[in-house]
């Protein structure tokens, strides 16, 4: 290995580090000051964290946010386990149609499925304006946080079906078919073979719902919001409309506490991972297990699945549909009288509503393709790299993951706004782009290196021998080898970009606009008309890049 | 002239000594075999020698030319070593055509295009591969593919020829072709390789001399006669042919003879390990060296015929004689009972 390449490598493995570790040690030093972290005044302090720690509100955000993690986990790990096994092992109908089905919510904006909840089953939903109109009274209430709950466990049923399907498509069908053998029912096989071979998979996938909880903005933000439900987004969403003044070191604080529980789950997610994936590699032949008859029951289960989507996808959407075409809504409005398309022709009215979209479009294509260059460049950089470097690379990784997007993109905002050399950036799609591509880079690491990991490394060495330099190895041998990889890497990166919200919210501002940013603070004013429309755009941009995916063959999971 | 060089090399992996001091030299137009079971570090000296694996110490020249030295301190990147490999798995750029995959080591040498077209084209001609430049691949069958590895490492002229396996990756009928076929080609290049198997009939078939590995060191280094006729260790003996193996004592030596006994029988046997009366030693016979007698004789035992396989060209025989199971190897059918086995003294050899 050359001492140049090795100086590239390392530089940038220490770019990364940077753009990950400094919003972090920024938060982290912000919280032990008593007062904003650029005011000389600023003295090191334990009373941001006394202040939190005995505010009513903070504890009460505090268990919600338990509650509604163990909750959604409770729901969405049987129910994507279940659907993995249905989709996987049995011969459940229509599955080839059903699979990219499933996957759909993963790539839809939380603050705009939570809107759609809103118009469609919200006090004067139109779901609950039809039910009231045929059973007299609608039985459930929206903002509560067993809606919440409900909502968020259907809503990352696909979060556990990824991770249980993958290894249970990994398991070889011949350990079964020797435990069927040896005389094994099928009953007995799935609980003494599969089960104890996918169950480290489950596990993970339940600490990973459970921390994404800990996570979660848009939902609580939206539902919880009408009856002052809290959890620690929202909670620190709120914290500088309740005290008047922006309390920087109270904000902090609670990003720390979030970070601190996010933290220890990330890397006991990443063990059990690792744990599943010893089974994986042990595999045989793989994929040659005969599915199991349902029977009839069969249609009980795509009866199942099919209503499920409806509830996730189907329901939240036509609402945000249907609500962007209405002048207005409520009980006895009739819709052929409210028709109309003035929200999406006032959306041109609005400067930075069209600059949301225009930003949102070129973060997404643009900004994507960057966020995946940057990403192949580490990806690359630390391949087949013996070096502490590359377990530095290893660890980086995991910081992004347990930082919410709220949370890195106030870090953000606090380092554009007072690190010297970065305040060109300020005010700028680019600050933007940034955060968003440090937020993902766990993702898109995974994606890369899934690419790469296709490649044999006699591949490359062969082209060594032969007297090509690294550069070269990586110019005519891995890039042209991963080319597919990179394109399909840019098409996820391009919906996940489009999706996200919750990282723009504090970089928001004249030029920084994104959709998902202005959906969270039109929100708040209440402009419900112009929500509908931005949430309605969104989806499209969501639905053409999954379209196009498709047609291209990506892999919407590794 | 010698054409590489290997000396005293070590390397560490994770606490085990995968290279324990392995030396050897190759003269040039020689083909050497590193033969050795999986383990034993085979492919470990050839990536160190290719450069891809670095080893903890020891000294590799090719010609003059340090390619690795530890105490000088000289590396050279396996780029700029300017040998050819052939991998087990062949690794031929999926994305690349034939005669792209061969004119790839020429475009990094930059010949030009005429040259290259030329060049790339004899070898093809050369190897049997007419026609096939514009195929890709996965449009080959594995023994093209191999081809094509083969070819793209010759193109060049390396110095040195390294084969990992080649032919591991072709069913039987196959590997036998292209085993006469690749030591045709070796010869009729003249150039130096160096080959990795743990098919000892591969190994002598293609190398003029073959070093047999184990456990990080060589074991025995001679030419195929030598290894498979005078082996000087138990495990070289027993690594290579077809053996039957007899645990006992000695009881009497003779000069060069000895008297190996166990329970209810005793043989004569070439000695070939310090061993005096008393000790502890095991005795080992090729299968093709037995002989089945009419009656009793010199080194003779009477044995039970417990299982006969028929294997085309010969019978392959299990005896039961006192607490030994011997296998026999021989051409006509089972012959009346009782059965003699004999052990011709100078063919057993007693470590």
């Amino acid at each position: 290995m050359g001492r140049r390449r090795s100086g590239i490598r390392i530089a940038l493995v220490l770019a990364a580090a940077a753009a990950i570790v400094s919003p972090l040690a920024l938060v982290l030093y912000q919280s032990v000051l008593d007062a904003p972290f650029f005011q000389p005044s600023a003295r090191p302090s334990l009373d941001a964290f006394r202040f939190v720690f005995a505010d009513s509100d903070f504890h009460r955000a505090f268990g919600s946010t338990v509650l509604l993690s163990a909750g959604m986990t409770a729901i969405a790990v049987p129910l994507g386990s279940a659907l993995a096994f249905l989709m996987v092992r049995t011969d459940l109908p229509a599955r080839r149609w059903l699979e990219p089905l499933v996957l759909v919510p993963i790539f839809l904006s939380p603050v705009v499925l939570a809107f759609g909840y809103v118009v469609a089953v919200g006090p004067v939903g139109f779901v609950t304006i039809l039910w009231k109109k045929i059973f007299g009274s609608a039985p459930w209430n929206l903002y509560s946080l067993a809606s919440v709950i409900l909502v968020a466990g259907l809503t990352h049923i696909p979060h556990v079906y990824l991770y249980a399907s993958s290894t249970l498509r990994s398991l070889a069908g011949d350990l079964e078919e020797a435990a069927s053998v040896s005389g094994a029912t099928s009953g007995r096989i799935a609980l003494t073979v599969s089960l104890p071979m996918v169950w480290p998979a489950i596990l993970s996938s339940g600490v990973l719902i459970f921390f994404l909880g800990f996570e979660m903005f848009g939902l609580p933000l939206v539902l919880g919001d009408p009856e002052g439900l809290l959890v620690l987004s929202t909670y620190l969403y709120k914290l500088t409309n309740r005290l008047g003044v922006p309390s920087y070191q109270l904000m902090a604080v609670v990003a720390v506490v979030i970070m601190a529980i996010a933290f220890p789950l990330v890397w006991m997610q990443r063990r059990l991972l690792g744990a599943a994936s010893r089974f994986v590699s042990v595999r045989g032949k793989g994929l040659s297990a005969r599915p199991l008859r349902l029977g009839a029951w069969r249609w009980v289960a795509l009866a199942a699945v099919l209503s499920w989507l409806v509830a996730t996808v189907v329901v939240p959407l036509a609402g945000v549909v249907l609500r962007a075409f209405v002048s207005s809504w409520g009980e006895g409005v009739r819709l052929s009288e409210v028709l109309t398309v003035e929200h999406f022709t006032d959306l041109f009215q609005y400067p930075n509503l069209v600059r949301g979209i225009g930003n949102t479009l070129g973060i997404a294509v643009l900004g994507g393709a960057l966020a995946v260059a940057w990403y192949a460049a580490i990806a690359l950089a630390s391949h087949r790299w013996q070096s502490v470097w590359a377990r530095v690379v290893d660890y980086l990784v995991m910081v992004p993951r347990g930082m919410p997007g709220l949370v890195a993109g106030l870090a953000f905002f606090w380092l554009f706004l007072f690190f010297k050399p970065l305040g060109p950036l300020r005010g700028t799609v680019a600050s933007v782009w940034i955060a968003y591509t440090v937020v993902w880079f766990a993702y898109g690491m995974r994606l890369i290196s899934s690419a790469l990991l296709q490649i044999g490394p006699e591949l490359e060495e062969s082209a060594m021998t032969m007297g090509a330099s690294g550069i070269q190895v990586m110019r005519e041998i891995t890039l042209p080898l991963i080319r597919t990889g990179l394109l399909g890497s840019w098409l996820l990166v391009f919906l996940i970009f489009v999706r996200e919200y919750s990282t723009g919210v504090y970089l928001l501002g004249p030029g920084t606009e994104v959709i998902g940013s202005l959906i969270v603070s039109l929100w708040a004013t209440g402009a419900v008309d112009t929500v509908a429309a931005l949430s309605v755009i969104n989806v499209l941009l969501v639905g053409m890049g999954l379209f196009v995916a498709l047609r291209l063959g990506v892999r919407l999971h590794d | 002239m010698t054409s590489l060089t290997v000396t005293n090399v070590h390397k560490r992996l994770g606490g085990t000594d995968v290279l324990r001091g392995v030396s050897f030299s190759l003269r040039r137009g020689e083909v050497v075999a590193l033969l050795g079971p999986s383990g034993s570090g085979k492919t470990t000296v050839l990536r160190a020698v290719a450069g891809l694996d670095h080893p903890d110490s020891g000294r590799i020249l090719l010609g003059d030319r340090p390619l690795f030295d530890s105490g000088t301190g000289v590396q050279v990147p396996a780029e700029r070593r300017d040998l050819g490999l052939v991998f087990q798995s062949y690794a031929l750029w999926p994305h690349k055509s034939v005669f792209d995959n061969v004119a790839y080591p020429l475009r990094l040498r930059n010949v030009p295009a005429g040259d290259l077209r030329e060049r790339v084209l004899t070898t093809l001609r050369e190897i049997g591969l007419t026609g096939m430049e514009d195929r890709y691949p996965h449009q080959l069958s594995g023994g093209q593919q191999q081809r094509v590895a083969l070819a793209r490492a010759i193109v060049y002229q390396p110095q040195l020829l390294l084969l990992d396996e080649p032919l591991s990756n072709l069913d039987a009928k196959l590997r036998e072709e292209a085993r006469v076929w690749l030591r045709e080609l070796i010869e009729r290049l003249e150039i130096s390789a160096v080959c990795v198997t743990h098919d000892q009939v591969e190994a002598l078939a293609i190398a003029d001399r073959v070093l047999l590995l184990d456990n990080g060191r060589v074991e025995q280094e001679g030419t195929p006669e030598e290894i498979y006729q005078s082996p000087q260790t138990l495990f070289a003996a027993e690594f290579m042919g077809s053996n039957n193996r007899l645990p006992g004592t000695i009881s009497e030596t003779q000069g060069a003879m000895a008297k190996l006994s166990g329970n209810g029988w005793e043989l004569w046997g070439q000695l070939r390990a310090k061993r005096r009366p008393g000790e502890a030693a095991t005795a080992l016979i090729r299968l093709e060296r037995m002989q089945l007698r009419d009656g009793p004789g010199e080194n003779c035992l009477a044995g039970k015929l417990e299982a006969a396989v028929y294997l085309g060209e010969r019978w392959d025989y299990l005896f039961r004689a006192g607490d030994l199971r011997v296998r026999v190897w021989c051409p006509a059918a089972p012959a009346q009972k009782p059965h003699w086995i004999g052990f011709p003294p100078e063919s057993l050899w007693i470590f």
